[in-house]
């Protein structure tokens, strides 16, 4: 199986622009962690050091929509791709003041986190299927969080007034 | 006669109340952070509609009405509930304007008067102090360790159900108040706790050890409460002008300027200890005179404790009491035979009856003469009425 999959990635990379192979490096390590996902089927904690202090962090700038890699996954059999969708953006809305933390994970690795003080976007471009959000923080009054994919449990997500603890999957 | 003139004024404060009713639901948060002011925090500065009949039990009835300028512009526009508008219109929020309607015992109009209120200082407005949301989450640290390191091991599950019965338990562990660390799944369980030992959490492992039923969401949420109850006690100060008309004629027969400031001094669990000075200068005619002028000034200072009990529950304040000394001078304008200073102790008890109605009762000693008044009020705020009308 894994001989199938390597010969067309060849022929793939020829025809693909140089962000594409950039992309393909990013894409190509969740294939890598699979087989650790069945070794590592025993639950070991991740250790996740206290932070002092939460640095604000400006809000993501609007990023593009969710960008679709083919090709990385391609069945020589049938040459259907499979489609891998990459990114999420995450949009909070908050009657008062509020600041959240997001942080992206992706097979037990944080891949990215990002802070939010007021009302705007955050976004994690290469999320994809399987990946959690983990939101974070506190509201002074009632915040909504709207999902640009879906997730269990579903968007739009309510927040009342007091601290936000929250994690999302992406489906 | 006096059944058509009650009806008249029931069909006034029906037709003042049916846009509250109309209006949306996210409007309400408004009334949320304002709910838990003390009935004497709310009397300095209004944060919605309240409205008022002061002096039932004496000749001079009074119907007011008081709201700021972001509240009215929020009914206009219920869009306006986003933080940054919030934020930007902190200063139209500070500002307080009231109008109020003077009415004689047969209900006649008997009076205009009307008042603009702004708050120089209010640090009691948690909603717009980044210093409140950093102590929330300073408290909430282990919390979010917690919740962080669960989002991290789902990531790397294989197992989908277990994936998602780890989120769901986490999410009722941290934010149901109805749930507790003893009801967590067999399978939930190891996971949650490897991941308190493998980061230390050490709050989360004594209040575990401590008690295998604890609830964690109602401890996150009353350090909340912890947290906005040391906003309760901070400074408020107000500036502001008030006016009153002639019953016949629309001229200023009294003109006040006023200043009061607020400062909570002894705060202990459910008992607060406040501390209200206030001033006035009254302008007012001098009827030894010809004619309607306001060459008469009489100069009103008051400094007093207010304590507060408030309901461990709800966190509500349902008694309040107030001991205060009051100095009246009159600077202008002093008849014969009238003393030029006055001295006077004053208490006033409050009683919250049910959520927004108070019943104050107010006394006044005067050493001098040994003379004691006794005047009692009923406010009724707006959202008193709203929820007696809807069920």
């Amino acid at each position: 199986m894994a001989a199938k999959k390597k010969a067309p990635k060849k022929k793939a990379a020829k025809k693909k622009s140089s962000t594409k192979k950039a992309a393909k490096k990013k894409t190509a390590s969740p294939k890598k962690t699979v087989k650790k996902k069945a070794a590592k089927r025993a639950i070991a904690p991740k250790k996740i050091a206290p932070k002092k202090k939460a640095a604000p962090k400006k809000p993501g700038t609007r990023s593009a929509p969710a960008r679709v890699e083919v090709a990385t996954t391609r069945d020589i059999s049938t040459r259907e791709p499979v489609l891998t969708l990459l990114g999420i953006s995450l949009d909070f809305t908050f009657q008062r003041q509020g600041e959240i933390t997001a942080t992206h994970f992706s097979a037990g690795q944080e891949v990215d986190e990002k802070t939010i003080g007021s009302t705007g976007r955050i976004s994690f471009d290469t999320a994809k299927k399987g990946d959690v959000i983990s939101i974070n923080g506190a509201v002074a009054g009632d915040a909504t969080l709207v999902l640009s994919r879906n997730t269990n449990p579903p968007s739009p997500r309510q927040y009342p007034e007091g601290g936000v603890f929250d994690n999302l999957i992406i489906l | 006669m006096r059944i058509r003139k009650m009806g008249l004024l029931l069909l006034v404060q029906l037709l003042m109340l049916a846009p509250l009713l109309a209006q949306k639901k996210k409007a309400d948060a408004v009334l949320t952070a304002d709910s838990l002011a003390t009935g004497n925090y709310k009397d300095v500065l209004t944060s919605f509609f309240q409205l008022a009949f002061d002096n039932l039990t004496g000749k001079d009835k009074q119907l007011k009405f008081t709201s700021n300028p972001f509240a009215i512009m929020m009914r206009a526009n219920p869009d306006l509930i986003v933080d940054t508008n919030y934020q930007r219109f902190r200063t139209l929020r500070n500002l307080n304007f009231g109008f109020n309607v003077k009415l004689d015992s047969n209900y006649k109009f008997n009076g205009f008067a009307s008042g603009v209120n702004f708050a120089i200082i209010n640090k009691r407005d948690y909603t717009v102090y980044k210093e409140f949301l950093h102590l929330v989450r300073a408290n909430n640290e282990e919390y979010e360790i917690l919740n962080k390191a669960v989002g991290a091991t789902m990531s790397r599950l294989a197992d989908p159900v277990l994936m998602n019965t780890l989120r769901e338990q986490t999410s009722k562990l941290l934010n149901d108040k109805n749930f507790n660390y003893s009801k967590l799944d067999a399978q939930v369980k190891p996971i949650i706790d490897s991941i308190i030992k493998a980061n230390n959490l050490v709050r989360l492992l004594q209040m575990i050890n401590r008690d295998a039923n604890v609830n964690i969401a109602q401890t996150i949420a009353s350090e909340y409460e912890g947290v906005k109850e040391s906003f309760k006690k901070r400074a408020l100060w107000t500036v502001g002008v008030s006016d009153t008309t002639y019953a016949d004629q629309f001229l200023f027969s009294n003109v006040v300027f006023s200043s009061q400031f607020l400062k909570g001094v002894y705060n202990k669990s459910n008992h607060n200890l406040e501390l209200d000075l206030r001033g006035a200068y009254n302008l007012i005619n001098d009827t030894l005179l010809a004619g309607r002028d306001l060459k008469r000034g009489l100069l009103n200072v008051e400094g007093g404790l207010n304590y507060v009990w408030r309901s461990q529950k709800t966190d509500l304040s349902f008694l309040e009491f107030k001991m205060s000394a009051a100095y009246m001078s009159i600077l202008n304008g002093l008849y014969p035979g009238e003393r030029k200073e006055l001295f006077t102790l004053n208490g006033t008890l409050r009683i919250r009856v049910i959520d927004d109605v108070w019943v104050p009762v107010q006394f006044k000693y005067d050493p001098k003469t040994g003379n004691v008044f006794g005047l009692l009020n009923v406010k009724v705020n707006f959202s008193a009425l709203k929820k007696a009308f809807i069920p």
